[in-house]
């Protein structure tokens, strides 16, 4: 439960016990940190290594975390005021690892990561109010959350090279990144990183500034081994942003980005979601009459799938599950949706469909899959029904205004879940999200 | 484009170009798959090996299916039948694995059989692997654990398994992986042995498992779902689970690691009564249906820490379940409060329990802010939060204390209000209302 000092301008013993005797590199710490240390770093320290990689390791358990807090030294030993601005850096193409030693906890605040290449918080960090900058120019010059994933509140993020992104490693596990922005002058072409056998990794992205970034930045990128699932809600987009969702679509993997709420701009609501074979987005011109509306604004989704091959049993967009309270039990139930596209063929089985997953044993909250989805053989595609809804058709040559169903039989009062599925390449139809049950 | 063929019965030239040509064995139909053939097995297929099964595919891209049929329905065949079967015998492993090219195979139909060996389903480079009314059997009591074994660590891989059953050997096997893995609508066999142990072991960091939707009722009533096996990073979902009727098992039978996570709804054994089961490294929280808030919600959240790694302010903390209510209040000041309730005559503060709340905070763009009723950082002086006017049903408490949480902003936009309670007191039980009142 020590007080260790970090100043680059101490000038005693530099064995960190006080600011007059502190070490002059956060590097000091490793070895001589325990579980309970707190480290507190003078908010003008400012060190640049350039003879090899910075690396400090610290040393919690799981009842003692290490704290590094970034601190003014003028108030008292130890402090009683935190003051952001403690520097650490390197140069000449090195990188920064900062270790999380230990099975506890672990925390920094206000401290400055200013990496010449890499920098890398290893086994799930706790970082508040830092600075995250990366300037080095090849693609290894990523932000690396790794081990254990992390949860980054309020903090800038400087991806200053054109290939640098914040790189999730294989079994980072979950990555929270809670307010703060990327840094003026960043040049990132994109976003997340998910390394080369790597992957399948949970992100949650909430209010972070982007506005900083080039207008078409990717929101991920992949190596040919699969992506992550992110979600980014209220984030602040470049302007005219072109950019993509993921910039990789070789039909490997299960990953997904959702932007939800993000512009900008002062738009409405309105979402953005991508797998790798489509795209989803919120509708407010083309749009069922009396439809949904997202209390603001009438809407519909949108979804517009890849060109190429795609294939119903492992290729699909289903990015909308519809929650529905049901109180019909012991009988049929049939839920609907209606949907629109552009063309005088109807769609089919074989290219939309509904799934659900409902209460399907009395006495038990067992679900059940109830799929749409034509059989692999045996049963000729057929077209959906067509439906009398009305729709704005605007700009549509043949509006097509069909219906697609799904009957099962519930067995007890509860949630059922409703997923639409398309998988007709290089095509866009148009789903009003509200159930119609019968 | 090519129709494979595979029969054991066949007694042709065993080339695979028609029933009665058909190669003998699965391994040998697989051989040639190039993307856009289509492997036809008849359903009365039966291969039995006492040596290792590895069904491999190897440089093809693209959709491959695998496809139990009835075989008298013609070439190719025109109607689906379950009933295919692999089997190995001893401890020999069945392998199922793609590797090189990128191959999205679906198999349907087939029962899969290991003895006392495992099953393994492996890849190298993210061929997704899918089956589809599949059965998985372990026959043998063994002494291997598993069913299901990825013994390359490879997180990438990702398998999806839907309307597929497992049928146990031994009560203490289960479920383990090492990769990402979705099961919907999935089951335990009838005649599986009872499950007493847990269901699934998550390995590696990073594992990930989703389920929607899994009979377990043939289990016993103390089984675990998750199991030991969890390290750092894991993070598990489930809903629709159908546990055994009294169930008094545990969502994480092991001690949840950094960062790690299990999630649970609409799991109940007496019927689906709405449950929420939320395991975090630091605690879990639960529904709540005798400590409520009149006129509140018709349940609360007991959030709940544990013993073991000490929650620390502001970073190590039990997370509630977010609240998500639309606002459309804009350029004036609105205050949020969250009830809560605990038993102690002590206070809890600001350095214990606080709000998260996102909003957005801009006419410029829908760009959320923060806004939180948390000491300001660690070196700040904690104060108690307000007392609650609320009345609770307070059963069985000592010393019932109500308390609110509360945050005063200025919304700019219409939209959504996120909320998440965060406690870092160490073996504390608060019990908040999930419905937020705003003045």
């Amino acid at each position: 439960m020590a007080n260790l000092y970090v100043d680059s301008n101490a000038t005693g013993l530099n064995d960190g016990t006080s600011w007059t005797d502190a070490w002059t590199s956060i590097e000091s710490i490793t070895g001589n940190i325990a579980a309970g240390d707190d480290v507190w770093i003078a908010s003008d320290h400012s060190e640049t290594k350039t003879a090899a990689a910075l690396t400090a390791t610290t040393a919690t358990s799981a009842s003692l975390p290490n704290r590094l807090l970034s601190a003014d030294k003028t108030s008292g030993t130890p402090p009683t005021t935190l003051q952001a601005g403690a520097s650490i850096a390197t140069g000449s193409a090195q990188n920064i690892d900062m270790i999380h030693g230990g099975t506890g906890l672990l925390y920094a605040w206000g401290i400055t990561f200013d990496a010449a290449d890499a920098l890398s918080f290893q086994n799930f960090w706790n970082l508040e109010n830092c600075e995250l900058i990366v300037r080095g120019g090849d693609q290894l010059a990523n932000v690396v959350f790794d081990g254990a994933g992390a949860r980054v509140l309020n903090c800038t993020i400087g991806l200053m090279g054109s290939q640098s992104s914040i790189r999730l490693e294989p079994g980072t596990g979950y990555v929270e990144i809670i307010g703060g922005g990327l840094l003026t002058s960043s040049n990132p072409d994109t976003i997340f990183y998910s390394s080369q056998v790597g992957g399948n990794n949970r992100v949650l992205v909430q209010g972070f500034d982007m506005s900083n970034a080039p207008s078409d930045i990717d929101m991920q990128t992949y190596a040919t081994t699969g992506g992550s699932h992110i979600i980014m809600r209220n984030c602040r987009l470049p302007a005219s942003w072109t950019g993509e969702l993921q910039n990789t679509h070789d039909n490997v993997g299960q990953c997904t980005v959702k932007l939800n709420n993000c512009d900008n701009g002062a738009t409405e609501y309105n979402s953005l979601w991508g797998n790798n074979w489509g795209l989803a987005f919120t509708e407010t011109t083309i749009v069922k009459d009396d439809g949904t509306s997202n209390q603001v604004t009438p809407t519909s989704v949108r979804i517009e799938t890849r060109s190429g091959s795609i294939n119903r049993f492992v290729e699909y967009v289903d990015l909308i599950e519809i929650p529905y309270y049901n109180l019909s039990t012991g009988s049929s139930v049939t839920a609907s949706l209606d949907f629109i596209h552009d063309s005088l063929t109807a769609l089919q089985d074989d290219e939309i469909w509904l799934e659900a997953m409902y209460l399907s044993a009395s006495g038990a909250s067992t679900m059940s899959l109830a799929t749409g989805r034509l059989p692999i053989i045996g049963t000729s595609a057929s077209n959906h029904a067509s439906s009398a809804a009305t729709w704005t058709t605007t700009g549509m040559t043949n509006p097509n205004e069909q219906r697609m169903s799904i009957s099962f039989t519930p067995q007890e009062v509860g949630f059922f879940f409703i997923r639409a599925v398309v998988c007709k390449p290089s095509y866009t139809v148009y789903i009003d999200p509200e159930l119609i049950i019968s | 484009m090519a129709n494979i063929y595979v029969d054991s019965n066949a007694t042709g030239a065993n080339d695979g170009t028609s029933w009665t040509d058909a190669f003998t064995t699965l391994a040998a139909g697989i051989d040639p798959v190039v993307a856009g053939d289509s492997v036809w097995v008849a359903s009365d297929h039966s291969e039995n090996s006492a040596s290792p099964i590895t069904l491999n595919f190897t440089g093809s891209s693209g959709f491959i299916p695998v496809v139990s049929v009835d075989s008298a329905s013609g070439e190719p065949p025109t109607t689906l039948q379950a009933g295919a079967s692999i089997e190995v015998t001893g401890s020999s492993d069945l392998t199922l694995i793609a590797n090189g090219g990128l191959p999205r195979v679906y198999y349907y139909g087939f029962t899969f059989t290991a003895a006392s060996g495992d099953i393994n389903i492996a890849s190298w480079l993210m061929q997704d692997m899918y089956y589809d009314n599949c059965t998985f059997v372990r026959s043998s009591i063994g002494t291997g654990t598993t069913i299901i074994d990825s013994p390359v660590v490879d997180y990438d891989q990702s398998c999806v398994f839907t309307n597929c059953e497992f049928d146990f050997g031994a009560s203490t096997q289960d479920i383990n992986t090492h990769c990402p893995i979705v099961l919907r609508g999935c089951r335990l066999a009838a005649g599986s042995a009872v499950l007493t142990s847990n269901v699934f072991q998550r390995n590696d960091a990073g594992g990930v498992i989703e389920v929607d939707g899994f009979d377990l009722t043939g289990a016993n009533t103390a089984v675990d779902i998750g199991g030991t096996g969890a390290v750092q990073g894991t993070y598990g979902k489930f809903r629709g689970i159908g546990v055994p009727s009294g169930w008094t098992g545990t969502l994480n039978g092991g001690t949840q690691q950094r960062n790690g996570r299990m999630n649970m709804e609409w799991v109940d054994g007496s019927g689906p009564t709405y449950r929420l089961w939320d395991d975090q490294l630091l605690g879990e929280v639960n529904e709540e249906t005798t400590l409520v808030k009149t006129g509140g919600a018709s349940v609360s959240w007991n959030m709940s820490t544990f013993g073991g790694t000490t929650p620390q302010f502001p970073f190590g903390f039990l997370e509630s379940p977010e609240i998500v209510i639309w606002n459309t209040t804009t350029g004036s000041s609105i205050t949020v409060e969250i009830d809560f309730l605990h038993d102690s005559v002590t206070a809890l503060q600001n350095d214990e329990i606080w709000m998260e709340l996102y909003y957005m905070g801009s006419t410029a763009s829908p760009l959320s802010s923060i806004a939180t009723d948390r000491l300001a950082n660690v070196l700040g002086t904690p104060s108690n939060h307000a007392s609650s006017g609320a009345t609770w049903t307070t059963t069985g408490m000592s010393n019932p204390n109500e308390q609110k949480l509360s945050v005063t902003f200025t919304p700019e936009m219409v939209g959504k209000l996120i909320m998440r309670v965060h406690l870092a007191v160490g073996s504390y039980t608060v019990y908040v209302d999930p419905i937020p009142v705003i003045t």
